[in-house]
């Protein structure tokens, strides 16, 4: 049987790869991977809500940051505190002295970790970002 | 040609199939995950055989026609439609299971030889043990000979399409052909020959 003539191998060839039936899907495949879609899918829609919910989050921030530095800049609060309230060049004196000296005391340390804490979590979120992207590629 | 053609079976209207599968597609990718079940409907069998045909291994082609639609799930934003969804699936599935081949070398998971195999289909009863034997010959070609090979013989897809999912030109699709039916020969007639040496001792 094996020791057919070379020269119709190509034609053996042919008809074994041609011949070669399609084999039945296996049971209960479909189910299987329709159950792990689905687990693809809510895994997708959590991320998406994640990144959501980290892009609005940072934006709250900085909105934030740039609301508090409009408020400076348009109501002047120096020239407000000092004119329009009774006593408030005395209270801006006042202000301006305890901040200057809290800052190197514990206030200063508040305000710094605060700053590192706000930084580690950006670069956390950045990372998460990047990964999350990998991820899904 | 002729005897491919035969053996190829019906495929049905291409047109209205792919205008569905298109319409499924979008479906999906606005939240229904309803409708890419009824892509897997559409095509898990031709996924899993192509799966069966690169590692013959039922096990392996069940896990790999799993990860091929999940990886088409989560890769389904990037299709845009400008080929059918079915060559882009066949080029998902192509790509999962060479990477399955290249980690199964890597692991020094060496499949038997064609030989051997066709041996145990032969005790087994089962088909010719030489159309065993050239079969498994296939999947032990480099990885995109067998590849086109595989793409051509599941049903008979025009070597248009196949260059579209292997993205390589026509001509170049032909003449990988070409070397692959050579290379397929050669490592046949050396098999078989093996193969009486072995059954004469």
């Amino acid at each position: 049987m094996m020791s057919t003539p070379a020269n119709d191998l190509d034609a053996r060839i042919e008809e074994a790869l041609v011949g070669e039936p399609l084999r039945p899907v296996p049971f209960g495949l479909r189910r299987r991977i329709d159950t792990r879609i689905r687990i693809a899918a809510v895994a997708q829609r959590e991320r998406r809500h994640l990144r959501n919910h980290l892009v609005f989050g940072a934006l709250l921030v900085l909105g934030m940051f740039a609301g508090c530095g409009f408020v400076f800049v348009a109501v002047d609060l120096d020239e407000w505190l000092a004119w329009s309230m009774p006593g408030g060049m005395g209270y801006f004196d006042y202000l301006v002295l305890s901040l200057s000296m809290a800052w190197s005391a514990w206030l200063g340390t508040v305000v710094a970790w605060s700053a590192a804490a706000v930084f580690a979590v950006a670069v956390l979120a950045a990372v998460s970002l990047r990964r999350l992207r990998h991820v899904r590629n | 040609m002729t005897v491919l053609a035969a053996a190829i079976p019906a495929k049905g209207p291409i047109g209205m199939t792919e205008e569905d599968d298109l319409a499924l597609v979008k479906r999906t990718t606005s939240g229904d995950v309803e409708a890419f079940g009824e892509l897997v409907r559409r095509h898990e069998q031709i996924v899993y055989n192509l799966a069966f045909r690169f590692v013959r291994d039922p096990d392996r082609a069940e896990d790999m026609a799993q990860e091929a639609f999940l990886k088409a799930f989560r890769l389904l934003d990037g299709f845009r439609g400008d080929c059918n969804f079915s060559t882009w699936l066949y080029r998902v599935t192509c790509s999962v299971c060479l990477t399955e081949l290249r980690r199964l070398k890597r692991r020094r998971e060496v499949a038997l030889e064609p030989r051997h195999v066709a041996r145990a289909a032969a005790e087994r009863q089962g088909p010719s043990e030489e159309q065993e034997l050239i079969r498994h010959c296939v999947s032990k070609l480099p990885e995109r000979y067998a590849a086109i090979i595989t793409l051509y013989y599941l049903r008979g897809i025009p070597y248009e399409e196949i260059a579209e999912i292997m993205e390589v030109p026509l001509g170049t699709l032909k003449t990988w052909m070409h070397r692959a039916r050579r290379q397929l020969k050669q490592m046949v007639e050396k098999e078989l020959a093996e193969y009486d040496v072995d059954a004469s001792e």
